[in-house]
């Protein structure tokens, strides 16, 4: 069973979207303007990048509320310095729909996390979004790598500080222990 | 106002929408009620241009939204139809105002224009003293009508809610369902609403039951 927690502090730049998404900020605004009659919510601009650019849906994600923030008026690069962001992954010997049910069913939720995290967004088999009191935004995904075997990976994005994101790495690291635990599997 | 005629739909060998008609009014209240997997989310989302039905038409006012490509659908869809659904999705890293604004600022309207507006429907909705709050400070009743009221920022002639009040209490879906019929009596708004709420459903202008695919009668 492997186990993974990173911290990308200032992770997603400016110059990372440049790179992963082949082209910038302004670029995407610019052609996502261009499209005002098409789109109307956050979700629809995401998926307008995802699939007619090819770009990964979390980074699709990533710009379209960058995008949101630049129309509520923040600047572009006020917005991309504060993007500090950390994740935690860990793959479990167990299907898919079993670990989401960690999630989904409250009773088993609040056997491995705090009353205050409640999924929404969910797509089932495959993504969700979890509330909470913390600032940024957690997201969830889960990858089947088999029928009895299946990677969770918790994202917090737009997170202040590199502090906060450290402070959060640990944080997400023992509650995937603790879901270990709860599950009752081996390494 | 919206006309279906002989909508049939199937996710592959399943046959999920077996032939429906509906004409729909402006300024009524529809419930759609039924068992689970009658086929009502679907239905809605065919109303609402998300799905493709595989046979029927749908007239909405004067054009046939079907015929349209994708993107001029898209263009259609933002312009004329509102969502609501049980979850709502709002963005958790902005405030419950800005939640509000973000579908007319994506839209291009103007952004002076959006905020009168989007502070109007915060206070039609009893929240405007919450507007500048994150969603994680509001009441799942309070988030739910921030949902609303982000439904109806641009404005569309019909709205769709998939079972809008299951995620609340019966206080707060009480005040939720009292609001629609408010906007029907003030604006005259369309709403086609699915739901479990017994209640809900006998206070709409119409109820329509659906039994595994077709609306009984
Ligand atoms: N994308 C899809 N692919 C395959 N089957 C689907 C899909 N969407 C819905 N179905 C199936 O179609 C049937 C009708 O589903 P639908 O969601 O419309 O029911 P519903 O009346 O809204 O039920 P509920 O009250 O539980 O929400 C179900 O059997 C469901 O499993
Ligand atoms: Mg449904």
């Amino acid at each position: 069973m492997d186990r993974k927690s990173t911290t990308f502090p200032a992770h997603v730049s400016s110059d990372t979207i440049a790179r992963e998404s082949g082209k910038t900020l302004k670029q995407w605004f610019s052609l996502l303007e261009a499209h005002v009659d098409e789109l109307s919510l956050p979700e629809e601009c995401a998926s307008f990048i995802n699939k007619e650019y090819g770009v990964s849906a979390n980074l699709a994600t990533f710009i379209s509320l960058k995008y949101c923030a630049f129309l509520k008026g923040d600047s572009i690069e006020q917005e991309t310095d504060k993007c500090f962001y950390t994740s935690a992954t860990k793959t479990f010997p167990i299907g898919i729909h079993v670990l989401e049910s960690y999630l989904t069913d409250e009773s088993l939720r609040l056997s491995w996390l705090e009353p205050h995290f409640k999924p929404e967004l969910i797509n089932t088999g495959r993504n969700m979004r979890l509330s909470s009191r913390f600032n940024g935004l957690i997201q969830i995904s889960f990858k089947g790598k088999g029928p009895q075997k299946c990677q969770i990976t918790i994202q917090h994005l737009n997170l202040a500080s590199e502090e906060a994101a450290i402070e959060l790495q640990a944080f997400w690291k023992e509650k995937l222990n603790s879901l270990k635990k709860v599950l009752n599997v081996n390494d | 106002m919206i006309k279906a005629q002989g909508i049939t739909k199937a996710y592959g060998s399943l046959s999920v929408i077996k032939g429906v008609d509906l004409d729909i009014h402006k300024g009524e209240v529809v419930a759609i009620v039924g068992a689970s997997g009658a086929g009502k989310t679907t239905l809605l989302q065919i109303l609402g241009t998300l799905e493709r039905p595989d046979s029927g038409e749908l007239i909405f006012g004067e054009s046939k939204p079907m015929l349209l490509s994708d993107r001029k659908l898209s263009a259609f869809r933002n312009k004329h139809i509102g969502f609501i659904f049980q979850f709502h999705q709002l963005l958790p890293e902005f405030t419950a105002i800005e939640n509000v604004m973000i579908p007319a600022l994506i839209s291009g309207k103007k952004k002076n224009e959006i905020i009168d507006r989007a502070s109007a429907l915060l206070d039609k909705l009893n929240i405007l003293d919450r507007a500048n709050h994150k969603p994680s400070a509001l009441s799942g009743g309070e988030q739910q009508r921030v949902a609303v009221a982000r439904a109806l920022i641009n404005q569309p002639d019909l709205i769709l809610a998939d079972e809008p009040s299951g995620n609340l209490d019966s206080k707060h879906a009480k005040e939720l369902h009292e609001l629609f019929f408010s906007l029907r009596d003030e604006f005259k708004q369309t709403i086609v609403i699915v739901t479990h709420n017994e209640e809900l459903a006998r206070m709409s202008d119409r109820r329509l039951t659906m039994v595994d695919g077709r609306f009984s009668s």
